[in-house]
């Protein structure tokens, strides 16, 4: 089940009474049970591991969105940032920031219910000016 | 958090470090898992290679050592994985439960060879095993011989246990020969996926029969 290498077999044995195909999460908590496993309080100690990572992994791209909107400033800050080229460069750039800010706003809504995805769409449309529909 | 794995396996404690070498995609990706269902199928599997490969020498073949049990292993895992410590590249391994499956198989491999599990000679004739591939290194000898040994004795005792239970024979000829998904089982056997599973039931109750009389064996000196 788990790499290439010849599984010996107690291994093989243990990969099939641990097949888990077409069962629920019902039946897999009896199961659990019956092997005398507490899955409540590991589904919640995963739950919280799995917690942190999103916390650092939010924090890590804050720390980069400052370090790329630094730098974009900087530039600005420079003689050359005035010329055409390098102006239209910088406008990509915030383009593509703003883009990536976006996904990470949105990534955290996938539960979000359509009155919300709703009301965001609303709230998107009159930051840029959409003309509203007559309802 | 806290843990009750020993060394070598203690990572389960927040130390401040967590997640410090996990690409930042990596861990937008590992996010996006259904954990409370994966957490179930990975404590499952951890729970059943404890007690089908770990064969403690203590006279309790049904634990763990140190206190420790299947969901620590399953915890573990998840750990190790988020901490960066075991590096999951989903290019390389797509499947993240078959990694963590193989990263619960190296900490059970490390119990077995933890100094707590170690068999003596005397206890397990060792020397009574014939190795074809013999390690030159003692301790590896050692090892492979005493998982030779727990091996032979995990497939005698269950074919006598199953000594009238057909289905269960013939389905341990296919685990031996390496087939373990029970699909495949049946289409090979003719039969339903029920009938296999129902014979996975069986071969478990003989799996903890076979423990409790290991435990009951070292009780009363019956070591052999």
């Amino acid at each position: 089940m788990t790499n290439s290498r010849q599984r010996n077999f107690s291994e093989s044995l243990a990969d099939f009474l641990a097949s888990t195909e077409g069962m629920t999460d019902k039946e897999l908590d009896e199961a659990l049970k019956a092997e005398g496993v507490d899955i409540s309080g590991l589904v919640a100690d995963v739950k919280a591991i799995v917690a942190k990572g999103e916390r650092r992994r939010k924090e890590a791209w804050a720390h980069r969105m400052v370090a790329h909107g630094d730098s974009i400033v900087a530039r600005l800050n420079t003689k050359s940032s005035y010329e055409k080229l390098e102006r239209s460069h910088l406008i990509a750039e915030v383009s593509k920031r703003a883009q990536t800010g976006a996904q990470a706003f949105f990534h955290g809504y996938k539960e979000a219910s359509d009155g919300d995805l709703r009301a965001m769409l609303a709230e998107f449309d009159a930051v840029n000016g959409v003309p509203q529909k007559d309802k | 958090m806290t843990s009750r794995l020993a060394e070598p396996l203690v990572t389960i404690q927040d130390d401040g470090s967590d997640n410090e070498l996990v690409d930042e995609a990596i861990l937008e990706q590992l996010n996006q898992f259904d954990w409370p269902h994966l957490t179930r199928v990975l404590a499952l599997y951890a729970a059943k290679q404890a007690k089908v490969r770990y064969w403690g020498p203590d006279g309790h073949a049904d634990q763990l050592p140190k206190g420790l049990q299947a969901r620590d292993l399953a915890q573990e895992a998840v750990l190790k994985v988020y901490q960066g410590k075991r590096k999951w590249d989903p290019d390389q391994d797509p499947d993240l439960l078959a990694y963590l499956c193989s990263v619960v198989d190296s900490l059970i491999s490390a119990l077995i060879r933890s100094s707590d599990h170690r068999v003596s000679k005397e206890r397990m004739k060792v020397d009574e095993v014939e190795l074809e591939d013999s390690s030159p290194d003692p301790e590896e000898h050692m090892i492979e011989a005493e998982r030779v040994l727990v091996e032979g004795r995990l497939l005698d005792g269950l074919l006598r246990l199953a000594d009238a239970d057909a289905v269960a024979q013939k389905v341990l000829n296919h685990i031996f020969d390496g087939e373990t998904r029970p699909r495949i089982i049946a289409e090979r056997l003719g039969c339903s996926v029920d009938e296999v599973n129902n014979a996975k039931k069986r071969l478990d109750r003989m799996v903890d029969q076979l423990k409790k009389l290991a435990s009951v064996s070292f009780e009363v000196g019956e070591v052999s």
